[in-house]
């Protein structure tokens, strides 16, 4: 049961009208958040409508509203909102507003579409800034968003009047090599599921060992950096390879040890996860380390992103950098946990 | 006398690509085939008798399992033929070798990450 204490005068879920720029009221349905907002929240179920309600309720201001209700707007779901709330409640405006306003030195790195969904979703703006939110549970992936027309309504951040800001489009999810669509359509969100993922669409799937527990639970929460080290390993099992994944950086192997071993692995011939965020502790999506060749001194290794298709050789220095990657998304700026071989080869 | 000259790889098998995007290639025309990991890691295994066999016995050891074990997957079949045929060196034999056990652990390192990817708390935004 939520402790949130109920405010009457807060202000509510749907307001029937709402106060214009020159104080005049705009009713709801003329103001295309609110139309979208409610859009949004005709697809969730009654307990997830009233826990936003306390969720707008507890906002210690009317921005903070505002900025709940773009962000339920342009998609996002109860769980991530809700981190989000609890992320920003304990600032002041002024620092909300900045939280939530791509700084200069961010929005010169982030190409258009990055920068326009930033000001259209001001929880994907916190995040682009170097905010973390935790949601618990993951129901499932938004939809993708097209695009919206925001111009009656120009959010409170820099929104230039006038403008369409059209949504980055959705990551795809893999069409080919082994992780397929339907597969990941059908992830189930819930921490008790994890283990009960099926298999690829293989037409003969590999006989596999009963699923060892997942070493990265405690208490609810995943051990740093240890995400799917128990996939890999049943995977791995026929091949007589053995991973262990580890957080790069804050408190894990420093980048620098983390490639020494991706080295050793490449060179062997096992091919190193790594997960890749825009910065230490940011875990946001899972590539692969192909292999490493050797250029003089330095190294380059190739790197392929099986959700975007992408392949691109990476050069040591830049991974060093921690600035940026010859991704197209430009927020995957580096190696921020990896899967280093811990046994021979079989 | 000239000296001796050490074997070194063959072009096909000192492509830069050769383990990158060729070998990515490969895997989603066999995975379009429907080959399976399991058939992969069978490969790998078949294969690895292979190492240190010198190239004529290879080629010929590598023709057979592709034959006898692999009839039902024309096209993993046909992958080993066609690379058989290009061996020339000793080093080859090894890279052909290294270069299957890359493509069925990139099959089900990526096929698990499939699995976890939802896992990753900023994962599949």
């Amino acid at each position: 049961m939520s402790p949130r204490a109920k405010r009457p005068d807060a202000a509510r879920l749907e307001p029937e009208v709402r106060a214009g720029e020159d104080g005049a009221e705009v009713p709801a349905r003329l103001d295309p958040v609110m139309t979208e907002s409610r859009e949004e929240l005709a697809g969730w179920s009654r307990r997830d409508r009233q826990l936003f309600e306390e969720l707008l309720e507890d906002a210690p201001s009317e921005l903070q509203r505002e900025l709940l209700r773009r962000a339920l707007a342009a998609g996002r779901q109860a769980n991530e909102l809700h981190a989000f709330g609890d992320a920003i409640r304990p600032l002041s405006d002024e620092a909300v507003f900045a939280a939530c306003t791509l700084s200069d030195r961010v929005a010169a790195r982030q190409p258009i579409e990055e920068r326009l969904q930033a000001e259209a979703d001001p929880l994907y703006a916190y995040e682009l800034n170097g905010g973390v939110i935790t949601p618990q549970e993951r129901s499932k992936p938004p939809p993708p968003r097209l695009a919206k027309d925001v111009r009656a309504a120009p959010p409170p951040v820099r929104q230039p009047p006038g403008r369409s800001v059209r949504a980055a489009p959705p990551m795809r999810p893999p069409q080919d090599l082994e992780v397929d669509s339907e597969a990941l359509a059908a992830l189930p969100r819930t921490r008790e599921g994890l283990l009960e993922l099926g298999e690829s669409k293989d037409a003969d799937p590999m006989p596999r060992a009963k699923p060892s527990p997942a070493p990265a639970f405690v208490e609810g929460l995943f051990v740093e950096g240890r995400f799917a080290e128990d996939l890999f390993n049943d995977a791995l099992r026929p091949l007589g390879l053995s991973l262990v994944e580890r957080q790069v950086d804050g408190g894990g192997l420093s980048l620098e040890e983390a490639l020494e071993g991706a080295r050793f692995a490449l060179e062997n011939s096992v091919p190193v996860p790594v997960v890749l965020g825009a910065r230490a502790g940011d875990y946001r999506r899972y590539a692969i380390l192909l292999q490493v060749q050797h250029s003089g001194q330095s190294r380059v290794f190739q790197l392929h992103d099986p959700f975007a298709h992408e392949t691109v050789w990476v050069h040591e220095g830049d991974f060093h950098a921690r600035r940026e990657l010859p991704l197209s998304d430009k927020v995957l700026r580096q190696i921020t946990a990896i899967a280093l071989l811990e046994g021979g080869r079989g | 006398m000239p000296p001796s000259q050490t074997p070194t790889l063959s072009a096909p098998f000192a492509h830069r690509e050769f383990n990158g995007e060729q070998l990515l290639d490969e895997l989603r025309d066999l995975r379009g085939a429907g080959v399976g990991q399991r058939h992969l890691v069978d490969c790998v295994l078949a294969l690895r008798e292979v190492t240190g066999l010198p190239v004529p016995q290879a080629v010929e050891r590598i023709r057979e399992i592709a034959t006898y074990r692999f009839q039902a997957q024309p096209e993993l079949a046909g992958s080993l033929v066609r690379w058989a045929a290009k061996l020339r060196t000793g080093p080859d034999v090894e890279e052909l070798v290294e270069h299957f056990h890359r493509l069925a652990a990139s099959a089900l390192l990526i096929g698990a990450m499939g699995r976890g990817v939802s896992r990753l708390p900023g994962g599949l935004r």
